[in-house]
């Protein structure tokens, strides 16, 4: 029992920045409407800033200093980020929050490196003796900061008249607007009061977390847990659930000690903490998931347009075309680039299924495609099974998970989704790919060559095109017929009856039920094929490699594929092209470290401003403005004398709104 | 590198994540020269050559130092679930617990944030020795974490924490712990390479890198890739050669041990060593050596 009490104690500190990271989750929706999974990372800035203005000043000064700066950083996430997509869906303002997030990453690595930096430490640095244990007790100050915000939110959103209006407008925010509260001020302070309150997590906790920039970002997910068991608006019961999962967490380091718990090569098997918090997650969409609020919102939102696919015959034929000839001509760092952007394509298509045509968030596309890479790998180095029969069976075990993750979407919809998929995907991560029986371990697991009935189809193919260096064009041809076959699948899709059911589905859950749409049946069919294509993807990506691995898989390249495929145009099957022609280690990435100079970093750095960027002036992507753009010409052309502009784009929208 | 042909062998710094696909992109065409390896793909590359060794084996010597040097009875391993980095602390629990000490080994998550909890479920308040094995970026929360507790036993790690990283993210200086590597240091100066390696570093402007660990043995990696090259000539110069030239090899190693034997253990044909010498750091880039090289324990 003295052990269960010291670890419990032990794991406080912990619980305390994970409550205070979901304190700050819960200010932004109640304020905004966003879920703002950049809340770690705006932590991170705040830890960042406080580091950097202590190496010029005093302790107090350096603490004012980041106060103004977390100040600053919540305004202008909230006028530049989050304001001007207030009319847009609550989908868009997500992915815009994603998009802070890699961009204060990618801020953050390219000024401070990736290496730890020394947190200055604020809180008193002494320790309690607890069974003969040495504890230290900023841990203790930490969770009594974190109490004490705690009930000053609570009173101060039951008492005061900005709390009242707040929560009136997250109510309903046409009734407080037609009752003269100032809708976009209150969203304002909150997004601010939460950047404080996280900020100030991010300079507490450096005695406890390392200064980085990946340690604090991803503790939102675990945060995200104890949001939703508070239904995104109980200040108290976030903070409950986040204690309790610290303690929790510090339970499972006991726990991992005693011979009875699970073990992978003698140690303890890893990713027990991820997908511990995977489950509650879980738990709380189920339990609370059919009662999740839904924020009153100013207007209908509006998703993005899905434009009938035309001319797929053609268009298929010059992807063709166009792609063996690249690969046959290209030098074999284009070649290889090429390809890894086919890959990506699978992928992205996968995202216009189940974000552009149902408008689930999933977030765990790509830890799909990684399922289905290691299960290659492994029938491969475990029982000698090759391809096909692989490659089946890995699409198939993706399609199967992706299936039971979509069960969760019958209770949740939409934004909500994406915290447990994002959950998911972490779990995913650390508890499968990592292990080294059923994962990677440390090398990454390995791929065979790609061959049919004997014949090479993969890197080392005997035809090497122009330059006869690898990797084979061969390979390249086997991945651009499954993009174009998918392609094509995805966009056949779109036009079929099972494609409008999605829309209508998408657009409205209740209304496309009450005309007769079968909603947990398309959901599923949905799940299905997005899963199927993301198996695919992981599967053309493992024998593209030679290898998979948990880091090809993680959680930080699912966030980077979002942004890719929603700038690429989430809705539309050229927007995946273009989603996978700018995914990491891709043609335009390629371009840019081989004739620029710019690294990767930079990329993501570029991904999250274009993805900000994109969806306030391009909410439909890159895809989706070209066909606008095509659209207002057909209009204009039609109405000789007319000014394109405003009817054709409304034309175009109502085309595709009908066939919603 | 595969397909370039004037490319006769290889040179790795360390890679983890991509070494199988880098394996498999030479395809044994070309020999290989690694100074450490992280992952066991690269110890089975027949055409492979380790030259300080791979994890696996150099860290296996923990035991014998915690047995033979400190005289310890218990040891706390605490490490980060990340690859390269739990088979490293199977390598070293296998190697403590054949030396015959009794060792209690906890696991956290790579984003986990207080580390006091995994310390003390190893038993690190207690423990007659401590063993971090740690990425770079972890060792510093691991540093703090162990401050914090105010912990006096021996603490042995491996040498990622002696990165300059680690260094910048404790304020200046590397912990004041024990150090096992596969090489010398530059600091040692019992080296004679220690100081002309501080010299050239300095002449290039560069004398800050010199005392991280990867930096000296990447340097004796091209060094001893340069000696088999020059040792065939440049006009026999092939791979299999150099490979010839390599697989004869019996040191002494610049950096490193006086006798290597590549292939040594058949089940690991590329692996050229298993001796690490242990420092003793007081701080300021003051490094004692404490054992000299040692094996793991029989």
């Amino acid at each position: 029992m003295d052990q269960i009490v010291l670890f419990a104690l032990l794991g406080l500190g912990t619980g305390a920045l994970i409550a205070g990271i979901g304190l700050g989750v819960v200010l932004t929706y109640r304020g905004s409407g966003v879920i703002n999974v950049a809340t770690g990372a705006m932590a991170m800035a705040a830890g960042y800033a406080f580091y950097s203005l202590k190496t010029v000043v005093d302790t107090p000064l350096a603490l004012v200093g980041t106060l103004a700066f977390t100040i600053v950083l919540g305004a202008a996430v909230e006028l530049l980020c989050f304001r001007p997509l207030r009319t847009a869906s609550p989908l868009a303002r997500l992915v815009s929050s994603l998009g802070v997030l890699l961009t204060l990453q990618a801020a953050a690595t390219l000024i401070y490196g990736t290496g730890s930096l020394p947190a200055p430490s604020v809180l008193p640095r002494d320790t309690v003796e607890v069974t003969g244990v040495a504890i230290p007790a900023d841990r203790f100050w930490l969770t009594g900061i974190v109490i004490v915000i705690t009930i000053l939110l609570a009173v101060a959103y039951r008492y005061t008249r900005f709390g009242l209006a707040t929560r009136a407008g997250s109510e309903n925010e046409v009734s407080a607007i037609l009752a003269g509260l100032p809708a976009g001020e209150l969203s304002l302070a909150n997004t601010v009061l939460s950047a404080v309150i996280a900020g100030g997590m991010g300079v507490l906790a450096a005695s406890l977390a390392q200064l980085d920039a990946t340690t604090l970002p991803l503790q939102v997910v675990p945060a995200l847990g104890a949001v939703l068991f508070a239904r995104f608006t109980s200040f108290g019961i976030t903070t409950l659930v986040g204690l309790a999962i610290g303690v929790v967490q510090s339970l499972l380091y006991y726990a991992s000690t005693q011979s009875w718990f699970p073990t992978d090569k003698g140690a303890a098997l890893p990713g027990i903490s991820s997908l511990l918090t995977f489950i509650i997650i879980v738990i709380a969409l189920y339990v609370r998931g059919s009662s999740l609020p839904t924020r009153g919102e100013l207007i209908e939102q509006r998703l993005p347009a899905v434009p009938r696919p035309e001319r797929l015959g053609s268009s298929a034929a010059l992807a063709a075309v166009v792609g063996v000839v690249a690969l046959i001509v290209l030098p074999y760092d284009y070649r290889n680039a090429l390809i890894i952007s086919l890959a990506a394509m699978t992928i992205c298509l996968s995202y216009v299924v189940i974000t552009g045509f149902i408008g689930q968030v999933s977030l765990m596309q790509i830890a799909l495609a990684g399922s289905s890479g290691f299960v290659v790998s492994h029938l491969f180095k475990d029982f000698d099974v090759g391809f096909p029969l692989a490659a089946i069976a890995g699409v198939a075990a993706a399609t199967v998970l992706g299936f039971v993750a979509g069960a969760s979407a019958l209770r949740v919809r939409g934004v909500s989704l994406a915290v447990v998929t994002l959950a998911a995907a972490v779990a995913i991560e650390q508890f499968g790919f990592a292990n080294s029986t059923w994962g990677a371990g440390a090398t990454g697991s390995p791929v065979p060559e790609l061959k049919f009935i004997g014949i090479d189809l993969g890197t080392r193919a005997s035809f090497r095109g122009l330059d006869g260096d690898v990797p084979s064009p061969i390979l390249g041809f086997v991945v651009l017929a499954a993009v174009i076959v998918l392609g094509f699948l995805v966009a056949k899709t779109r036009r079929s009856g099972l494609g409008r059911r999605m829309l209508a589905v998408r657009s409205n859950e209740r209304a496309a039920a009450a005309t007769g749409v079968n909603v947990r049946n398309t959901k599923f069919a949905a799940y299905a094929i997005s899963s199927f294509i993301a198996g695919v993807g992981g599967v053309l990506y493992g024998y593209s490699l030679g290898s998979v691995s948990a880091e090809r898989f993680g959680i930080l390249i699912a966030l980077g594929f979002v942004a890719f495929a929603y700038v690429g145009g989430i809705t539309m099957v050229s927007g995946a092209v273009f989603g996978g022609l700018i995914a990491t280690s891709g043609v335009i990435p390629h371009i840019f470290e081989a004739e620029l100079g710019i690294s990767g970093t930079w990329t993501l750095l570029v991904a999250g401003v274009t993805l900000i960027l994109n969806l306030i002036l391009f909410p439909d992507g890159v895809a989706g403005s070209r066909y606008q753009k095509k659209q207002q010409k057909l209009a204009a052309a039609a109405r000789p004398g007319d000014t394109p502009a405003p009817g054709g784009q409304q034309s175009a929208m109502a085309g595709t709104a009908s066939e919603s | 590198m595969a397909n370039d042909k004037a490319v006769d062998a290889v040179g790795v710094g360390a890679v983890a994540v991509g070494a199988q696909p880098l394996n498999a992109s030479i395809a044994g065409e070309k020999p290989m020269f690694w100074g450490v390896s992280v992952n066991q793909v690269d110890t089975k590359n027949k055409n492979g050559f380790i030259l300080f060794g791979d994890s696996f084996h150099i860290l296996a010597p923990w035991g014998t130092f915690g047995r033979d040097v400190l005289k310890a009875k218990t040891a706390a391993v605490v490490y980060p679930q990340v690859p390269g980095i739990i088979e490293g602390a199977n390598a070293m629990v296998a190697g403590l617990e054949k030396a015959g000490l009794k060792v209690k080994r906890v696991g956290y998550e790579a984003n986990a944030t207080d580390l006091v909890g995994p310390l003390t479920a190893a038993g690190a308040q207690s423990a007659d020795m401590i063993v971090p094995q740690s990425d770079a970026k972890g060792c510093i929360n691991l540093a703090k974490a162990l401050e914090q507790t105010g912990v006096k036993a021996p603490v042995v790690s491996n040498p990622l924490c002696l990165s300059p990283v680690v260094s910048k993210g404790l304020g200046g200086d590397v912990p004041k712990w024990y150090y096992g590597i596969a090489s010398s240091l530059t600091a040692d100066q019992s080296d004679p390479a220690a100081k002309a390696m501080v010299d050239a570093m300095t002449k290039l402007g560069k004398a800050d890198l010199a005392a991280d660990p990867w930096v000296p043995t990447s340097m004796a990696t091209v060094l001893t890739m340069i000696k088999f090259m020059n040792e065939v000539g440049a006009d026999e110069l092939t791979s299999q050669a150099i490979a010839d030239k390599a697989k004869a090899f019996k040191g002494p190693l610049v950096f490193g041990a006086p006798q290597v034997q590549c292939a040594k253990y058949p089940d690991a044909p590329a692996v050229c060593n298993d001796q690490t010498q242990f420092f003793d750091y007081s701080g300021k880039g003051q490094f004692k050596n404490a054992s000299g090289f040692v094996r793991p324990p029989a």
